[in-house]
């Protein structure tokens, strides 16, 4: 358990609330957003990638926050 | 979820219809994976590249998306190791360029081999790949446990990476921060190395970090550091151009973060309640079943690709097998972790208990 200072709860709410909106935003337009990334070029590409690195910093932080305030925090 | 159809030269592939069943078990899988790379120290995909297979993704697309899994979780745990000081930036730089090659050099063999023997030919190409390499490192890590003369921690040079330190085959570079001078081609050589098999199976680390230690004498954080910062670039690099050609599925990577971000928190802690050597027998037993459960694999692979003989029965039974095993194994691995955080919380308990009568019994007696 790391000695840094917990995370406010609002910040937790936050993170947790914009990682749940951006689930349900990608799994409900799926078939539009595969289309589009799965067409072959380069900014589709560089798209998919932007929008993998958005949700691991949305919910890495979310679940971070969260574990934190349960005290289950690690250094690792 | 319907699944995407992509035409590719000769073949018509199309991807995994995501049920909420399929997606409960990926999410799951990620859970899975997520901890024991927690508790281990690596990446999981020797876990969830195969779990993907086994559910029928087909292998190039498991590689992929788990490339661009491995991305995003290597750019937000960065944040975090850039703080200690463990990574030599400059043998970072000059490794990276070699790695790009070998992911490249990966990615052209994968697609070239998928275009031309078809899905297939892909699964078996992986799951020989893996074979060899996971069953190659549980042997080493077995002979690590068993080994009488093994010493804990040592930081310093094997025998081998002294002599290959005096091996002078110009350029000659000093690494500040690994404390090393070592030929360009040595390093050359583990870059292209690991490239390669970050690409083709999206599991770099475990050649990586082991061939720093124990070929270039690396101390054992500074290799962790290092490869932690390479991870990024074989990530980014690989998924970039798997993606280029429509083989990265968005859902998976998604699903996979669900469970493996959760994992990766309560893994990582339970490294702090155990032992090195019962860390070293989890990663022996995880590993171990999943080299035997891609065996397991490999002959409904020939059969499809009518290079062997086997009964239909006969394959499939073995590609259950291959499934029960590679589930087994990650499965057997978690409940040792818990295992051992119940021992350590049950130890922790009986101490305090032993502490608080000591008190007592004191008390009396004054």
């Amino acid at each position: 358990m790391s000695g840094a200072s917990k995370p406010s709860f609002l910040k937790t709410i936050i993170f947790l609330g914009l990682s749940v909106c951006a689930y349900l935003v990608i799994f409900s337009n799926i078939e539009q957003l595969n289309q589009f990334f799965l067409s072959k070029a380069v900014i589709p590409a560089l798209c998919l990638m932007g929008t993998v690195i958005g949700i691991a910093f949305l919910y890495g932080t979310a679940i971070s926050h969260v574990l934190s305030i349960l005290g289950l925090q690690s250094d690792h | 979820m319907a699944g995407e159809t992509i035409n590719l030269v000769g073949e018509v592939m199309t991807f995994i219809n995501i049920t909420p069943k399929e997606a409960f078990s990926i999410a799951g899988l990620g859970f899975l994976g997520g901890m024991l790379s927690g508790f281990i120290g690596s990446g999981g995909a020797f876990v969830m590249t195969p779990g993907m297979m086994a559910l029928g993704v087909p292998g190039i697309v498991a590689v992929s998306s788990n490339l661009a899994h491995k991305f995003g979780k290597a750019m937000v745990g960065a944040r975090k190791h850039s703080k200690m000081g463990n990574v030599d930036t400059r043998l970072g730089i000059f490794m990276v360029a070699f790695l790009l090659i070998g992911v490249k050099l990966a990615v052209y063999l994968n697609e070239h081999i998928f275009e031309t023997l078809g899905k297939a030919g892909s699964n078996l190409y992986i799951s020989l790949v893996f074979v060899v390499l996971l069953s190659g490192l549980a042997l080493f890590i077995l002979r690590d446990i068993f080994n009488p003369n093994h010493k804990k921690g040592a930081d310093k040079p094997t025998g081998f990476a002294e002599k290959l330190a005096k091996i002078n085959i110009p350029p000659m570079i000093h690494f500040k921060v690994a404390n090393i001078r070592v030929s360009l081609w040595f390093v050359a050589i583990i870059g292209l190395a690991t490239g390669w098999l970050a690409g083709t199976v999206g599991v770099g680390g475990f050649i990586g970090v082991p061939a720093m230690i124990y070929v270039l004498g690396i101390p054992t954080m500074v290799a962790a550091g290092t490869e932690l910062f390479l991870a990024i670039f074989s990530g980014a690099f690989g998924a970039f151009n798997y993606a280029l050609n429509g083989f990265v599925d968005i859902r998976l990577v998604l699903l996979l973060y669900l469970g493996s971000l959760l994992g990766l928190h309560i893994g990582a802690n339970a490294t702090k309640m155990v032992s090195e050597l019962q860390i070293k027998l989890v990663m022996a037993v995880v590993i171990g079943m999943s080299a035997i459960s891609r065996a397991f694999a490999i002959p409904k692979y020939l059969v499809d690709l009518h290079m062997a003989n086997f009964s239909e029965g006969f394959a499939s039974v073995l590609d259950l097998a291959a499934t029960v095993t590679l589930y087994g194994g990650a499965i057997i691995g978690v409940l040792m972790i818990v295992r051992y955080i119940i021992g350590f919380k049950q130890g922790q308990k009986s101490n305090t208990q032993y502490d608080q009568l000591k008190g007592h019994s004191k008390r009396d007696s004054v």
